[in-house]
């Protein structure tokens, strides 16, 4: 799992590329968390365009870190799933709290950036 | 239904595990010739029950998961991952959509739907104190289009 960040004003964007589960789900998490600590956050997207295998473990901590964010109305959104990954999505209803759109183009334009 | 082929693995319950785990059974479903999706589905629905024996089982501590796998003449594969951890007391309560016994890890609560979606059947035997057993089954729509041409 790599996890790479950077930020679009005060927008963090996050590219997580490999596998997400259980094992791996910590290192998401330690680096949206550091980030969220230094208060600067105002909403987030994922590039999950690299991620090509996530199980329920990984929903969790994207699960958590939306529910972080949304303490300060904060949004997540997401772009560049992979089948997989959309279909855990779908499936779980998780694309209703953080939308998927086709690139992140649509995702700055969805923020009114 | 007559089985063709099958394996049984062992390992340490450790999280390490749980991409090798998957892994593993899907380079042996390969043999039924699956589509990409199907193969995805079936590591999806391992890498659950896997983390179930490390996580609820065995609560992160020391054990031994168990998977047996089997092809059968109908095209068809079952996995079985067992754990002689905790057990489960509440089997109806673990089955429901986003319940969770362990909030304090951000669990999804949503493994067994996950595996129930992705595989065609999924059973489960547990006894409190013994252990957990989940046995899943899948056919594979093999031969037909959309496989991977690999035989």
């Amino acid at each position: 799992m790599k996890v790479a960040k950077h930020y679009h004003g005060n927008i963090l964007i996050v590219a997580a590329a490999g596998e997400l589960d259980h094992h791996t789900a910590a290192a998401l998490k330690g680096c949206i968390q550091e980030e969220l600590g230094k208060g600067m956050v105002r909403h987030i997207i994922l590039d999950l365009s690299g991620l090509s295998f996530m199980d329920s473990s990984g929903l969790g901590v994207l699960l958590g870190r939306y529910k972080e964010l949304a303490k300060w109305q904060g949004n997540m959104l997401a772009f560049g799933l992979q089948p997989l990954v959309e279909k855990l999505f779908l499936m779980t209803g998780l694309n209703k709290l953080i939308p998927v759109y086709a690139n992140l183009d649509s995702c700055l334009k969805a923020l009114g950036v | 239904m007559e089985v063709i082929n099958y394996f049984t693995i062992s390992f340490p319950a450790s999280s390490r595990n749980e991409s090798f785990a998957r892994v593993v059974v899907a380079a042996f479903a390969a043999q039924l010739d699956p589509t990409l999706e199907e193969l995805n589905e079936i590591k999806t629905a391992v890498s659950e029950a896997v983390t179930n024996a490390i996580i609820h089982g065995y609560r992160d501590r020391c054990g031994e998961v168990v998977i047996a796998c089997s092809l059968r003449q109908d095209n068809s594969l079952e996995v079985i991952v067992k754990d002689t951890g905790t057990g489960i007391d509440n089997l109806e309560q673990a089955r429901e959509p986003l319940y969770t016994s362990r909030p304090d890890l951000e669990r999804s609560g949503m493994g067994f739907t996950v595996m129930e979606e992705f595989m065609d059947s999924v059973s489960i035997q547990t006894q409190p104190g013994q252990g957990t057993s989940v046995t899943m089954t899948k056919r594979i729509s093999a031969g037909e289009q959309g496989g991977n041409g690999k035989n």
